[in-house]
């Protein structure tokens, strides 16, 4: 209290000496003419002692109703904190029905639909809530101690499309209502290298706890920058990289170069690599070997006026190791090997960009019902594999640094628009005697940016499945054709 | 509309006359003439001061001068300062620039940016080193190998060397480190830094900081700023570059004027920097045209290729900069003709000196 008071009286001291001494400033200038117009009459003008007064008591006026309001109705963190969140409302329509009894991915379920087969609904997809903030900020490097909290809003009722994996919460089965807030982000990352001196600095962190894993593109992205409604079909579907994990991670880039033009910075190599339980979001390990995780991207050093800008290569690979389960007992039968790698090429000129995702798993899998497995049952390598293209236009000003941060007294955002069509295909499987399990979709959409944090999404969807043994059913038709309309809003 | 027909529709909206080029009106002339600053007010208010190109703004001129064609001034003032105004004028937002540092200007060239110089937008001025005031440094020496700010690829940035260079020091004695304008004053308030470049008279009445050395109308330290024109636009319209130019020779003129010297003083500090700091920054120049100056004349253009220089130096551009053919005098030339105001600015020759004095003043 006494360093605050020690603080308002030095302000409130420098205030009156600034004025003081561009009141002698005044002062010493020349004697008011005749000629002079206002401007001048006033620079000639020196302040009082009274007015410097009164312009003191203006500031203890706004001292005070400054402490009260911090006091009375400020939110505080004992550190700074800040608070972010996104949240997404859908609507979507789709033709053939979906069926009852079948939720969004799920392949089994309850037995007791509650619901009749859909063409249409509106849903909460997605609410997130973040705070972000430093634990230890280093005034000489930068070498900063940061935090990252988040949760998530999962729907508890049947069908919704945020129960994408859950086999349990399938469409019309009864549930509970309301809803789960579950942790997603959760670690400290701490900067090795300095990241206060400018753009040429190399980066290196390290992060410690439940994050996302640098998986290739579309794994890695955050709700508020992905392009489109639903996620690339494998990213939801391979062990590993399908959801966030707890472990180290450790990112960094070498051979920075800067284009001075607008500051462009490119780093010739980004990787990042780590170890994690694998066993998946708020899960302590379940065997005895950990997971690892490795990428490497190659950016293309371009000037920013290069049509070669932002041309990057990426590799990604993850290596886990998966407990194989009796689903009657659900003892585990044994270890299996779980591998996933990746490639990327993107492209990123605006309005222009393209990006390319490629991964392939290959998991331990038994050959006969894991109902009836044991030890003895031999397993094969089952490989799925999935990719997509995206081709996007955009115009507008919303990705560009200088059009985002220019000076108005308003609330201004470029209003910007985005284009694109997107091919995702996935096979789950991808033996040719496997089949029913591959989907490729093709997505027409269309993203209106029109404030700082909130977009309108539109996308058109045809799916086209692949024939099953027993061929096509009301579960997986040939082909089904959706609409979805997405407001995202961040705060 | 059917599914198909949206569908359609959807896909075809990139292709679509909707794209954020220039409206162009149909009698040949722009609707709108974008026009830029490398710089913001305090806290990103859209407006600067202390030069004319910043008074063309504040009174409304270029505004005025439209009016009557409809066509619609649309300023931007980029707190990115340089850097971000290449980046707009690079996505083709950017018609004109009110007043570009020598090294974004310069980098921006060598990157394959198109404008022309169309005038000189500043020159001149004192530089001072400031440290907190409760550092005991009282020269450069004493803070090697501590943390000096500049904002990295704004002109300050090369000001900055050329200062430390002028007390046998160099960029490779301290850290230096990337901070704005506003950042760079909050963190001499905490100490966060050790020094910076700054006009230091509010920060001392305030106590905040302190000056340690100043450098005092040194032409090679302050390098001029430049007006531009982006090459574009200059081939399609010229006749609104030379009224642009014009009416900014005008503002130029108002602005040397001893009797508007307090009224731009004041309309300068609504951008936030202290009136304090304008009217003593100023107080040394008896004669306004010394930094009201929008000539093209041996010391700009040998400042332009000096800075060049500086800049393959330290390593911040690797191309050659093609000077032919960079500077476009005809409209300057026109409009001081026009104005009757030839021989009214000072010519300074390539070593700073006044080489033909500007008109005597009644």
């Amino acid at each position: 209290m006494k360093q605050k008071n020690w603080r308002r009286t030095a302000l409130t001291a420098s205030i009156a000496i600034a004025f003081a001494a561009q009141a002698q400033a005044q002062a010493q200038t020349a004697p008011e003419t005749p000629q002079d117009d206002q401007a001048t009459i006033d620079s000639k003008t020196p302040a009082t002692k009274a007015d410097i007064q009164g312009l003191r008591t203006d500031l203890e006026n706004y001292k005070y109703d400054q402490s009260r309001s911090a006091e009375r109705n400020r939110a505080q963190t004992t550190r700074a904190t800040k608070i972010a969140g996104t949240v997404q409302l859908r609507a979507s329509w789709q033709n053939p029905a979906q069926n009852a009894g079948v939720g969004n991915g799920a392949n089994s379920g309850g037995t007791t639909f509650q619901a009749q087969p859909r063409n249409s609904s509106f849903d909460v997809a997605a609410v997130t809530l973040a705070f972000t903030g430093n634990l230890f900020r280093d005034y000489a490097e930068g070498k900063n101690l940061t935090y990252a909290l988040g949760f998530a809003y999962a729907s508890n009722q049947s069908g919704s499309p945020s129960t994408l994996t859950s086999a349990t919460r399938t469409n019309g089965v009864s549930s509970p209502n309301g809803s789960q807030f579950n942790l997603t982000n959760a670690y400290l990352m701490y900067s090795f290298f300095p990241t206060n001196g400018g753009q040429e600095d190399e980066k290196g962190t390290l992060t410690f706890g439940q994050q996302l894993m640098p998986f290739g593109l579309e794994t890695q992205a955050e709700e508020e920058v992905r392009p489109v409604i639903t996620s690339a079909q494998f990213t939801s579907a391979l062990n590993g990289i399908n959801q966030r994990q707890i472990g180290l991670v450790y990112r960094g880039d070498n051979f920075v170069d800067v284009d001075y033009t607008n500051n462009y910075r490119t780093a010739l190599v980004e990787y990042a690599f780590g170890v994690t339980n694998g066993s998946g979001t708020n899960k302590s390990d379940n065997n005895s070997k950990k997971d690892l995780i490795g990428r490497v991207v190659l950016t293309l050093p371009s000037d920013y006026n290069s049509w070669l800008r932002q041309v990057r290569l990426g590799a990604s690979w993850y290596r886990g190791f998966n407990n194989l389960v009796n689903t009657t007992s659900n003892a585990v039968v044994r270890q299996s090997n779980s591998r996933v790698t990746g490639a990327d090429l993107s492209w990123t000129h605006l309005p222009y960009s393209i990006a390319y995702e490629y991964a392939q798993a290959v998991d331990d899998s038994f050959t006969g019902a894991a109902s009836t497995a044991t030890v003895a049952t031999p397993t094969f390598e089952k490989k799925a594999r999935g990719q997509y293209i995206n081709f996007a236009y955009t115009w507008g000003e919303q990705f560009l640094a200088s059009s985002k941060s220019v000076a108005k007294y308003d609330d201004y955002w470029p209003m910007s628009y985005q284009s694109f069509l997107r091919i995702d295909s996935y096979d789950a499987d991808v033996r040719a005697t496997a089949v029913g399990d591959k989907t490729t979709i093709t997505t027409l959409g269309l993203n209106a940016f029109f404030a700082e944090t909130t977009k309108l999404q539109i996308n058109l969807l045809i799916a086209h499945n692949d024939r099953p043994t027993a061929g096509y059913n009301a579960n997986r038709p040939e082909r089904s054709r959706g609409a979805q309309v997405q407001f995202q809003y961040g705060f | 509309m059917k599914r198909r027909q949206f569908a359609a529709a959807l896909g075809a909206a990139p292709f679509l006359n909707l794209l954020p080029k220039v409206a162009r009106a149909a009698d040949g002339k722009p609707a709108t003439i974008r026009i830029s600053f490398p710089g913001a007010g305090t806290g990103g208010r859209p407006i600067v001061g202390e030069s004319f190109p910043a008074n063309a703004h504040l009174q409304r001129a270029i505004d005025d001068e439209f009016k009557a064609d409809g066509i619609r001034i649309e300023w931007k003032h980029f707190p990115g300062a340089g850097p971000a105004l290449n980046e707009s004028f690079a996505n083709g937002l950017t018609d004109f620039a009110f007043g570009h540092g020598d090294l974004p200007l310069i980098v921006g060239r060598s990157t394959g940016l198109r404008h022309k110089i169309l005038m000189s937008a500043s020159r001149g001025g004192d530089s001072y080193f400031v440290v907190p005031s409760g550092s005991t440094a009282k020269s450069l020496a004493d803070i090697k190998g501590k943390r000096i700010a500049t904002f990295k690829g704004t002109a300050g940035q090369l000001q900055t060397y050329r200062f430390i260079e002028r007390f046998g020091l160099t960029d490779k004695d301290f850290k230096i480190i990337s901070l704005d304008a506003d950042s760079t004053l909050a963190a001499l308030s905490t100490g966060d830094i050790d020094g910076a470049l700054r006009t230091p008279f509010d920060l001392e009445a305030r106590g905040v900081a302190r000056r340690i050395h100043e450098i005092l109308d040194d032409p090679f330290i302050n390098r001029p700023g430049s007006v531009w024109v982006g090459e574009e636009f200059e081939k399609q319209y010229p006749e609104i570059v030379q009224r642009v130019v014009t009416r900014l020779i005008k503002v130029a003129y108002w602005s040397t004027l001893e009797e508007n010297r307090e009224k731009q003083l004041q309309l300068w500090s609504t951008s936030g920097t202290p009136y304090v700091d304008y009217k003593k920054g100023w107080e040394r120049t008896p004669d306004l045209r010394r930094r009201i100056n929008p000539l093209l004349d041996e010391y700009y253009q040998s400042s332009i290729q000096s800075s060049i220089e500086e800049i393959r130096k330290y390593k911040l551009i690797r191309r050659d900069v093609p000077f032919e053919g960079w500077l476009e005098p005809k409209y300057l030339n026109l409009a001081l003709k026009e104005l009757k105001l030839e021989d009214y600015w000072p010519q300074q020759g390539a070593d700073g000196k006044v080489k033909v004095p500007g008109r005597k003043l009644g």
